[in-house]
This record gives C-alpha cells, sequence and structure tokens, in this order.
C-alpha cells in the first residue's frame, strides 16, 4: 500500500535517523501522527531551533550553542591540560567518567588520506593555532585507537614536538579497532589514568 | 564465481556503509583487490572489528555475483601488530599507493608477497626506505609501468620519458629542464637489484619512483605523501 504524499515524506525524513529502517520510520511517523502530536510538535519545535542554534564552540569546536561551551568557559577546569578528541560525542564520555578536569579540543574525525581527509579537513591547524595561543603543558591525544586515529595522534605530536608540551596518548585496555563512544566508563577511566608518553 | 574458500587478505581501506557495516577494500593473495560488505563491523560488539584492520593479514570468504562482494567469514591469522609513528604512516602510503593502482580482481601473487615484505620492514623499523622504494619497483614493474631498468652504462647519463623509458643523453651538458628526470646508468643498476645502500642512489630511486607513480595516478596526487610533507 502506499501512503499519502506528506505521511510518506514524514517516514522518508525520519530515516535519516541511524539505525531507522523503513519498517521503524514507519512506525515512528504514526506514533507521532495518531498518538502524540503534542509530542511530534515539541520535537519538530525544538529540532528546528536546535538545527538553527547550536554550532561549534569557537574555542574547542565541541558542539555548543554559545560562542564558548561550558566546558571552556567553567573556571574549575583545569587550563593546563588539553585533551584531543575525534568527535563531540567522545567529550561526552569522558566527561561521564568523571576523572578528567581539563580542556579539550574536538577535531572534525581523523586523517584518511585514501578518503581525501587531511590535515586542514579535521582542523588540526586551528587546533595548532589553539595550542600556540595558551599556556598548555600537556596534551593528551585520546583519538579512537584504530589505524587512522593513531596516524591521527602520531601526526599532531609531530607538529608540536618543538614546543616543549608534554604528548601523551591513551592506549591502556581500549580495545583494538574500537571507537571511544562505545567503550565503557570503567575502561575509559583506566585508558585515560594509563595514558602513555609520545614525546 | 559466487562463493570462496578461505582466502589470505590484507585490509587496504575501510569505509562505513549504512549504520553498522563497513566496505572494506581487501588485497587479497589469489585475486587481487576484492571490494566486500563487512555486516555489522562497526558494532560496538561486533567480533569481525579486529579483522577489519589494516596491517594484519586475515582470512577472509566471501559471497555474490557483483563486483561488490558480501563477507561471509573473517578473522585475523596473527597477533595484532600496530605500526607506530612514522612507520604507521609510511603503511597508510602503501596502502594508498595499493588502492589508486589496483584494479579489481586483477592479482598480483608476487606483489603480495611484497607487501607482507614492506610491512615486516615498517614493524621491524630497519630500513624503511629501502623497503618502501624496492615496493615501489616491485609494484610498477607488476603493473607494466617499469622502464627497462638495469645493464645501463655506468658513466652515462640517461633521461627519463615516463612514457617512452631511459634514452643516453649525448652531446653537452644537461639543461635544468631535464635535470629532474636525468639519472646516472650505475644508479639505474643498483635500483634495479633494489641495492639502496648508496645514499644517491636512494635519492635517485625516490625521485625516479615518484616520477613513474605520478605518471600512473595522473593529477590526483596521493593525500598520504602530502602528510610527510607538512611533518
Ligand atoms: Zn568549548
Amino acid at each position: 500500500m502506499s501512503f499519502s504524499p506528506l505521511i510518506q515524506q514524514l517516514i522518508t525524513a525520519l530515516r535519516c535517523l541511524p539505525s531507522v529502517g523503513p519498517k521503524s520510520a514507519q512506525r515512528m511517523a504514526f506514533h507521532l501522527l495518531e498518538r502524540d502530536s503534542e509530542g511530534a510538535l515539541a520535537l519538530s519545535e525544538i529540532l528546528q531551533k536546535a538545527v538553527a542554534e547550536v554550532g561549534h564552540c569557537r574555542q574547542c569546536r565541541t558542539l555548543s550553542e554559545h560562542e564558548l561551551c561550558e566546558i571552556c568557559k567553567s573556571e574549575s577546569r583545569d587550563r593546563s591540560i588539553l585533551c584531543v578528541l575525534e568527535s563531540p560525542v567522545d567529550v561526552l564520555a569522558i566527561e561521564q567518567t568523571g576523572g578528567y578536569n581539563g580542556l579539550y579540543f574536538v577535531l572534525s574525525g581523523h586523517l584518511s588520506p585514501i578518503d581525501g581527509i587531511g590535515p586542514e579537513d579535521l582542523g588540526i591547524d586551528k587546533l595548532l593555532d589553539y595550542i600556540h595561543a595558551t599556556e598548555i603543558n600537556e596534551i593528551i591525544l585520546a583519538t579512537n585507537p584504530t589505524v587512522e586515529g593513531e596516524a591521527t595522534a602520531h601526526f599532531i605530536a609531530a607538529q608540536v614536538k618543538e614546543l616543549g608540551i608534554k604528548v601523551t596518548r591513551i592506549a591502556h585496555g581500549v580495545p583494538v579497532g574500537g571507537e571511544l563512544e562505545f567503550v565503557d566508563g570503567g575502561t575509559l577511566a583506566h585508558a585515560m589514568a594509563g595514558r602513555r608518553s609520545l614525546l | 564465481m559466487s562463493h570462496t574458500d578461505q582466502q589470505a587478505a590484507y585490509v587496504l581501506h575501510g569505509r562505513p556503509y549504512r549504520d553498522t557495516s563497513l566496505i572494506v577494500d581487501f588485497f587479497t593473495l589469489e585475486y587481487g583487490k576484492v571490494s566486500a560488505v563487512v555486516q555489522g563491523a562497526r558494532r560496538p560488539k561486533s567480533k569481525l572489528r579486529a579483522s577489519v584492520q589494516s596491517f594484519i593479514p586475515v582470512q577472509i570468504a566471501w559471497r555474490g555475483r557483483n563486483e561488490l562482494k558480501t563477507i561471509t567469514q573473517a578473522e585475523p591469522v596473527a597477533a595484532m601488530m600496530f605500526l607506530n609513528g612514522d612507520a604507521l604512516l609510511c603503511g597508510l602510503y602503501v596502502n594508498e599507493l595499493l588502492s589508486r593502482t589496483l584494479q579489481p580482481f586483477d592479482p598480483h601473487p608476487q606483489l603480495y608477497v611484497y607487501y607482507q615484505y614492506v610491512l615486516n620492514e615498517l614493524v621491524s623499523g630497519e630500513d624503511i626506505e629501502g623497503a618502501l622504494r624496492t615496493f615501489e619497483h616491485r609494484l610498477l614493474d607488476e603493473l607494466g609501468y617499469l622502464p627497462e631498468l638495469g645493464n645501463q652504462l655506468d658513466d652515462q647519463i640517461y633521461l627519463l620519458n615516463v612514457e617512452q623509458g631511459f634514452a643516453a643523453l649525448s652531446g653537452s651538458g644537461v639543461s635544468d629542464k631535464q635535470k629532474p628526470f636525468c639519472f646516472y646508468g650505475w644508479q639505474l643498476n643498483a635500483i634495479s637489484d633494489d641495492n639502496y645502500e648508496n645514499l644517491q642512489v636512494r635519492r635517485a630511486s625516490k625521485r625516479l619512483m615518484r616520477l613513474l607513480i605520478d605518471r600512473v595516478l595522473g593529477h590526483q596526487p596521493l593525500r598520504s605523501r602530502e602528510l610527510f610533507q607538512k611533518m
């Protein structure tokens, strides 16, 4: 059977969500239209607002609706230590361990020469500007423990070699080929504690 | 052919496909480059994760009638040997080079052996540069892009034309324009034997391989090379 154009459009639109196939999209659409129109309106409103207003923190590049995110703004964070990550989700993962009190810098992914993704595409130039402009004395490279994540960490380490900054890499306990966002909190806390020096 | 037995392979590259899967380019011993979907490989607890990492030998089986196969089995056959530092970037370079130059289902078993050789050298770190030059040399040879190198007169200067090969340079001197394409016979003889002990041979070989590889790749330069230039 086919749905009216508007319903079909809604179903198609819902499929942009991860893990949502045609069946789930149908279920969601009918749920929203039939059972929870109030929730649906609230969703559409906040979705529009969030997409329009959430951008990237100008300092750490994580998602934030303010020019400077809460973490960068906070007086209680240790400004001498910087943790470099592949994506905003990873900030959340490390924040949830509760064991880290420094600042972050979020790259847009990792180096992948075959896909044509180089240092500028990730914002490594901005990271270097940031490091030069502040008084950081330790950088934790917490890119994913994949081949590309390692390559990214190594590349950054080589770029800051001359600055006399301590550079460490998380290693311990994170499964090889894993992605940070899927690692459980305990393992991740361990990994942060067991970071090793790259330089 | 829609089904295979277990095949020896390495992962050249993986890219996300749908929510939880990957499309992986494998370099296989018997079939050359094979692209296949590895279903669920991006699931947090997937057992396939370890089999879709570059630089470890894996055994894979696939099915499917189209060029894009579906992996039915994949497991690592050796412990993880993580490449570190510059060796890792060299590994990415070798993978990019293979990805760009190999055609699907065009087998190169000899090159596969040289690939294993270069990876071993990258791990041991003893003579990475020599290993890279050897690999580039063998790759170009296998793919049919290598001009005749050996049996040159040691003291003769040869001019490279990337399409036509080497020609002995006669007459007076070398112009600035010709310089990047000029090689001594003794350098070419050494390169032909993969003998890279001499520093001048190393430099000449790097220059020669680059000229030849650039010709194969056309206008799109290797991205991994840019990484080295920035380091
Ligand atoms: Zn921030």
